[in-house]
């Protein structure tokens, strides 16, 4: 059916300067991106592609209601900004933003155990950005690194 | 028209050229006389010239001494920021000083009120679900409207007499202002005295009055104008609305821009059947800390009798070097506060108010955290454990291959003095107890993650060590077929080894969609869990529930949240995911996912009060996310119980967004027992000025409406007219009935309650009518 176990061929730079690498993904991208043969590299001119790390925020929404007014459920966001520069460029390139959203059962009841659930969805919602992330990066096809 | 009468223009005489200074004066026209080499006289199509402005008029006359000018008859001044024409104009060139009489004036940008939500005091609300109770400042929890304002066509007006204060600075007494085109007459704002600052980009008229279709509808001494929606002190138009609670409404609101990172928002609020309001905002924010207070106090409530008052601080500060604290206390008065005085379900469907404040260190391998933690309880049944405190510490350290990691926590558990001693569960069994205590949890782990591109392998050891100190140990649980057991919790302590074994692999191919070319991905996932059976049912029950059954919990140890459970389990979870990424951007257009888990052991450890699995599988969970041609949106999860045959969890979203203005929301979403609502939304055009604006959410469990909102919007180029009728159920009484009447005039803020946050939760992908580019009021050039 056509399906082939990924792997690094494709990759067209290796070496990422990260703008920012303080956010709450930061570590686990760095491990990931290792995983996929990028290295970090602290020093942007010797860097094949630049990413800055923009801004992140969470976001909380009321899902559903009872009939009688109570939440149901919550939906919570994570988002990340970043941005992508090919260090031949002047300029950065245009901000992009990567989502993920869950929902969760709520019940005030619970409260104490639901703030911990969505902790946890929290966790999945960074881990499920930073491989989102990575997918937008290894298309990437910088000229810096194309034209070593 | 000013190329007309260059085409007409005869004689051209230039006195000095115009592109070398910013002085020079260029004069035109059919005729021109010099008189005594310091005065010319231009007469037809006069015309004088400068870099920074023209001067058109039937007849010119200029005194070069003086730099005095004097035009008469058909006098039109132009300048960059717009025009002012009028039967004569008396002007002083150097001074930019003069006057008009009887004129009219366009401008190129219509000047806006102040706005305090349009600031720039970046302050994040997300974590917080109760705002102000009306709509006063505060940003809400929804979806903020598109910042970009409509393209403004500009403004016009006419004036009794514009006076030209220098350069940058012009006095209109007595004018007219309007957003509207020239034919249409439909508002205007009246003053006796407008000014407008071209340099500071602000103005401001006195004794106002907002006339629409001729009559007018608000009044005020002054009011401040900014052309770049710059924070400028200044009052915020009034709020105006009726609700069954708490009868009309007017809320005055003022504006105060104490410094660049602080504001405050003062409001009185009219209820007619509870009295006066009085309502404060401030907002502060600076590198390493930020704020936001509120304050609601109505003195004397004519319908209770009684003083009720609102009150939230909340506090973040970063202390540098890793640590970082905060705190967020919420009080209300009465636990009928938000259902009597608010319509915004993010406030009438709060039942528990935190008071919490919390410290947190941060770096490389530590993570610190203490929280105190209590909670105001409005419906009087379910108060949480207060947390006075808990404290976690956790350790991340690599060795090499090798990943350790220690969690430890302690937490004192309190109970609130009000809470009953008999709680209901959701599954419909009560529990007695008044247990309090100190609680330990200590899990030190290691893992061995093995990574590659294609594909991972983690095996991870661990220990969950738990200790309990208790105090009221006595309790009594009836399930829900009647069933009694009483005994007491123990003061013990417990060591559970844990194993997880976490594998996925990851495949791709090629895959063509019509002319778009997509890597399709398919990612098989495989967990397994063991951890022996320890006995803890003495273990009472403080922060822990059962976990909803998802794609994340599938691929968790513990299925239960919180410390007090550990589940004894000897079991594999299988997932596969697929998804559909775009290979130009590597965009995510599609992810489907299936999964379950198999037991090869039976459920022991378990949380009183709810249901024992039966069965050697789990329900069967399914998810589906799209993004399709980007008019379509899907949003769907599944879950099956493979013994029943039945669907325990149906949800279905689905959005139909082809354009701005244009927007369709269906979903339907079913817990079995719990929740099995429909809900419809929308906005569509009905007529190329109007909107028609809907959204109801029925539930098919208690058979009756939660929410219903119906709206007409009529777009009229220059305003905007919006009514909208609604209904909310509140956590603590019963539904609250509101109506909002609202006109924005364009350009300007809008008058009347603001609707606009409650369109955009309750209408996913609402777009302001004003705001939606291409529609048909808007004149094209």
């Amino acid at each position: 059916c056509g399906f082939q176990m990924r792997g690094m061929a494709d990759l067209a730079f290796h070496t990422l300067y990260i703008k920012n690498n303080s956010l709450s993904i930061s570590k686990s991208l760095k491990k990931t991106l290792a995983v996929n043969g990028v290295t970090i590299v602290n020093n942007p001119e010797k860097a094949e592609l630049m990413l800055e790390l923009m801004d992140e925020s969470t976001q909380k929404k009321i899902l559903s209601l009872s009939g009688g007014g109570l939440v149901r459920e919550f939906e919570i966001y994570y988002r990340l900004n970043f941005r992508l520069r090919d260090p031949i460029n002047e300029l950065w390139g245009p901000m992009q933003t990567l989502e993920a959203r869950r929902d969760y059962t709520y019940d005030d009841t619970q409260l104490l155990a639901k703030q911990s659930e969505e902790g946890a969805l929290y966790d999945d919602m960074r881990k499920d950005v930073v491989n989102e992330l990575l997918r937008r990066l290894i298309v990437q096809k910088p000229k810096s690194a194309v034209s070593q | 028209y000013a190329e007309q009468t260059s085409d007409t223009t005869e004689a051209i005489k230039p006195i000095v050229d115009a592109e070398t200074s910013p002085d020079s004066v260029v004069i035109e026209g059919d005729q021109l006389q010099i008189q005594m080499n310091r005065k010319f006289k231009s007469i037809g199509n006069a015309v004088l010239h400068q870099q920074k402005q023209d001067i058109y008029g039937d007849t010119i006359e200029y005194d070069i001494e003086n730099k005095e000018l004097h035009a008469i008859g058909n006098v039109r001044l132009i300048t960059s920021g717009g025009s002012v024409t009028g039967p004569e104009l008396r002007m002083q060139l150097e001074e930019s000083t003069g006057r008009i009489d009887d004129a009219k004036f366009s401008m190129n940008k219509a000047l806006a009120l102040p706005s305090a939500k349009s600031s720039n005091l970046a302050i994040d609300q997300s974590a917080s679900l109760v705002g102000a109770t009306q709509q006063l400042s505060s940003p809400s929890n929804d979806q903020p409207l598109p910042s970009a304002s409509k393209q403004q066509n500009g403004a016009r007006g006419d004036a009794r007499v514009i006076l030209l204060e220098g350069e940058d600075k012009k006095r209109f007494k007595h004018s007219r202002y309007t957003t509207c085109d020239a034919n249409s007459d439909d508002w205007y704002i009246k003053s006796s005295d407008l000014v407008i600052d071209n340099y500071t980009k602000t103005a401001t008229a006195r004794n106002a009055v907002v006339e629409f279709q001729g009559v007018p509808i608000l009044y005020t001494p002054w009011i401040d104008f900014s052309f770049l929606n710059q924070r400028k002190s200044g009052l915020l138009t009034p709020t105006v609305g009726t609700t069954s609670k708490s009868g009309f409404e007017v809320l005055t609101p003022f504006y105060w821009n104490i410094a660049p990172n602080m504001d405050a928002t003062l409001a009185t609020r009219y209820l007619s059947r509870r009295g006066l309001q009085y309502q404060g905002e401030l907002r502060y924010v600076t590198e390493t800390y930020s704020g936001i207070d509120n304050i609601e106090y109505l003195d004397n409530d004519d319908t209770t009798g009684k003083a009720r008052y609102y009150a939230k601080l909340k506090h973040t500060q970063n202390f540098g070097n890793g640590w970082s604290g905060g705190f967020s206390v919420e009080k209300v008065s009465d636990n009928q506060y938000f259902s009597d005085l608010s319509t915004r379900i993010t406030a009438t469907s709060v039942v528990n108010l935190p008071q919490q404040g919390s410290l947190s260190y941060v770096d490389d391998a530590w993570n610190f955290n203490a929280l105190v933690q209590k909670y105001q309880t409005l419906d009087g049944v379910s108060f949480p454990y207060e947390r006075l405190p808990q404290l976690t510490l956790t350790r991340n350290d690599d060795f090499g291959l090798l990943s350790s990691n220690v969690y430890s926590q302690w937490v004192s558990f309190n109970r609130n003095s009000s809470a009953p001693l008999t709680t209901l569960t959701p599954s419909g069994a009560s529990i007695s107890t008044a247990v309090t205590g100190n609680r330990f949890v200590a899990y030190p782990s290691i893992s061995l993650p093995m990574a590659q591109p294609y594909g991972y392998i983690t095996p991870k050891l661990g220990v969950r060590y738990s200790s309990y100190s208790l105090n009221n140990s006595a309790y009594s649980v009836t399930d829900a077929s009647g069933v009694t057991t009483a005994g007491n919790y123990e003061s013990t302590s417990q060591s559970i080894p844990t194993f997880t074994l976490d594998s996925g692999l990851f495949f791709d191919r090629n895959a063509r969609v019509v002319n778009n070319s997509y890597t399709q991905t398919l990612e098989p996932r495989l967990f397994y869990v063991y951890i022996p059976y320890k006995d803890q049912s003495m273990l009472p029950v403080f922060d822990s529930s059962d976990s909803d059954l998802n794609m994340g919990s599938l691929f968790r140890e513990n299925q239960f949240i919180g410390n007090d459970r550990i589940n004894n389990a000897n079991q594999l979870s299988l997932a596969v995911t697929t998804r559909m990424i775009d290979n130009k951007t590597g965009e995510q257009r599609l992810a489907a996912s299936l999964g379950q888990r198999f037991y090869f052991d039976d459920q022991k450890v378990f949380i009183p009060g709810t249901p024992v699995r039966s069965g050697n599988s789990s329900d069967i969970v399914a998810a589906l996310t799209a993004k399709l041609l980007s008019k379509w949106s899907v949003d769907a999860a599944w879950q099956f119980n493979t013994d029943t045959g039945k669907a325990v969890k149906s949800n279905i979203g689905t959005r139909y967004s082809p354009e701005p203005g244009k927007t369709l929301n269906l979903s339907y979403r079913y817990t079995e027992n719990f929740l099995d609502q429909i809900n419809v939304s929308g906005q569509w055009p009905l007529t190329p000025n109007w909107y028609g604006l809907a959204r109801y959410n029925y539930s098919f469990k208690e058979t009756q409406p939660i929410e219903g909102l119906a709206g007409l919007e009529y777009d009229a180029g220059c305003w905007v007219a919006r009514g909208v009728f609604q209904r909310v159920s509140t956590a603590t009484a019963n539904a609250n009935y509101a109506i909002f009447v609202q006109l924005e005039l364009g350009g300007l803020t809008s008058i009347g309650s603001d609707p606009l946050s409650l369109l955009n939760r309750s209408i996913p992908g609402y777009t302001n009518s004003s705001l939606i580019p291409n529609s048909v009021q808007q004149p094209t050039y």
